[in-house]
């Protein structure tokens, strides 16, 4: 069949324009892309203010580069905004409301996940990949819970005991700052402000949608 | 007879030149292979646009390698890189048996165009260290490599280790040369 067309003289591979995503596909995907959670890294909390650039389809999370690597080490399919052709099934999977979106995951991986687990940013990619295997191979701080009803606060979790924790984000203008907070606390490895993240997490995403 | 002494002269001391086309689907591990034989490190990499060109000093062989991307985007403009090219390193992912269909038509596809008519090929079986990964065997079977007019060769690796990619340039040295 090859050499058939070969001998016709057919061209056999074209040289065309690249394959496009269509537009309204590419719009949803760039709002899911940049809401604040999916701007955050749920494995090393990379903060990126213009949004990531792959997505790990396997587990409908936005990524940053280096948790990108460590994923596609175990095969999970990592694909990019700008360079993959995406349809609208694959962008509407990345929804909250599909499951999908970095929120959803910290909730369904990374449930019972402690600061002093996390990996930190800038490690090396053995470590990443560690973190990566723990959390989504193993699945070892992944929540018993379904997912589906999210709690106002984590029931499973001690109450808050830190004042920074009892405050909640009820205005839009403060989010900023409380996802910024959060980091912080994340990075206290303090058992008591450890609730904090998740915590704060969820009610970030219901001012959210 | 000074032609003969040359030419052995040449594959023993000289080096020789040669362009290799390192190809695949997107995130099989092209860009960590390339530099890990360049720098002998496992680098974290970002989505190939265009290509990567590395040489890569090989026994005596000097190996240009260009990594061409894979994502969808950009394998439609990659025939400008055909022209030239003695060898074809095609890198699957042995652990994504979802793909494995889509990868034969790739190799396929490309092995089809007139200026590959000649090039030998090199299948990286790529990933051995998954617990899932397939065979080579198996990966020979998938991508119907039997089936294949070009001469080829498959080589289980691991590009993170290292494990298998010197093996593979070997074939190709002694393939080409």
């Amino acid at each position: 069949m090859f050499q058939l067309l070969a001998a016709c003289g057919l061209p056999e591979e074209p040289v065309m324009a690249p394959p496009e995503t269509d537009k309204a596909t590419e719009k949803e995907l760039q709002r899911i892309r940049r809401l604040p959670e999916n701007r955050v890294c749920p494995n090393c909390l990379k903060e990126e203010s213009l949004g990531f650039s792959a997505v790990c389809t396997t587990f409908k999370t936005f990524i940053c580069h280096d948790c990108k690597s460590a994923h596609q080490s175990f095969s999970h399919r990592c694909k990019s905004i700008q360079m993959s052709v995406w349809t609208l099934e694959e962008v509407k999977a990345l929804d909250d409301c599909n499951g999908g979106g970095n929120a959803a995951a910290v909730r369904k991986y990374l449930g019972k996940v402690t600061p002093k687990d996390r990996v930190k940013q800038g490690s090396t990619l053995e470590l990443y990949k560690r973190f990566i295997q723990r959390a989504y191979v193993d699945q070892r701080w992944a929540d018993d819970q379904p997912e589906v009803s999210v709690p106002e606060a984590p029931q499973a979790l001690p109450a808050p005991s830190s004042p920074e924790t009892v405050e909640e984000p009820r205005s839009r203008s403060r989010k900023g700052r409380h996802r910024k907070r959060r980091e912080k606390a994340a990075n206290l490895q303090s058992d008591s402000v450890q609730v904090a993240p998740d915590g704060l997490w969820q009610h970030d995403l219901r001012s959210a949608t | 007879m000074g032609l003969v002494f040359t030419k052995i002269w040449q594959r023993m001391i000289g080096k020789q030149d040669m362009r290799i086309l390192m190809v695949g689907l997107d995130s099989v591990g092209k860009t960590t292979i390339l530099y890990k034989l360049k720098f002998d490190e496992v680098v974290t990499t970002i989505p190939t646009i265009g290509f990567n060109v590395e040489t890569v000093e090989h026994k005596n062989v000097s190996f240009t390698v260009w990594d061409v991307g894979g994502h969808d985007k950009i394998v439609a403009v990659r025939r400008q890189h055909y022209h030239g090219t003695k060898g074809l390193i095609f890198v699957v992912d042995s652990n994504d048996h979802a793909r494995m269909q889509k990868a034969r038509e790739e190799l396929n596809k490309m092995l089809r165009a007139d200026e590959l008519r000649k090039a030998v090929v090199l299948v990286f079986a790529n990933k051995q260290d998954m617990p899932n990964a397939m065979t080579a065997a198996d990966v020979t079977d998938k991508l119907g490599l039997n089936d294949l007019h070009h001469q080829w060769f498959i080589q289980s690796a691991c590009a993170t280790t290292g494990e298998g990619l010197h093996e593979g340039l070997d074939w190709l040295s002694r393939t080409l040369c």
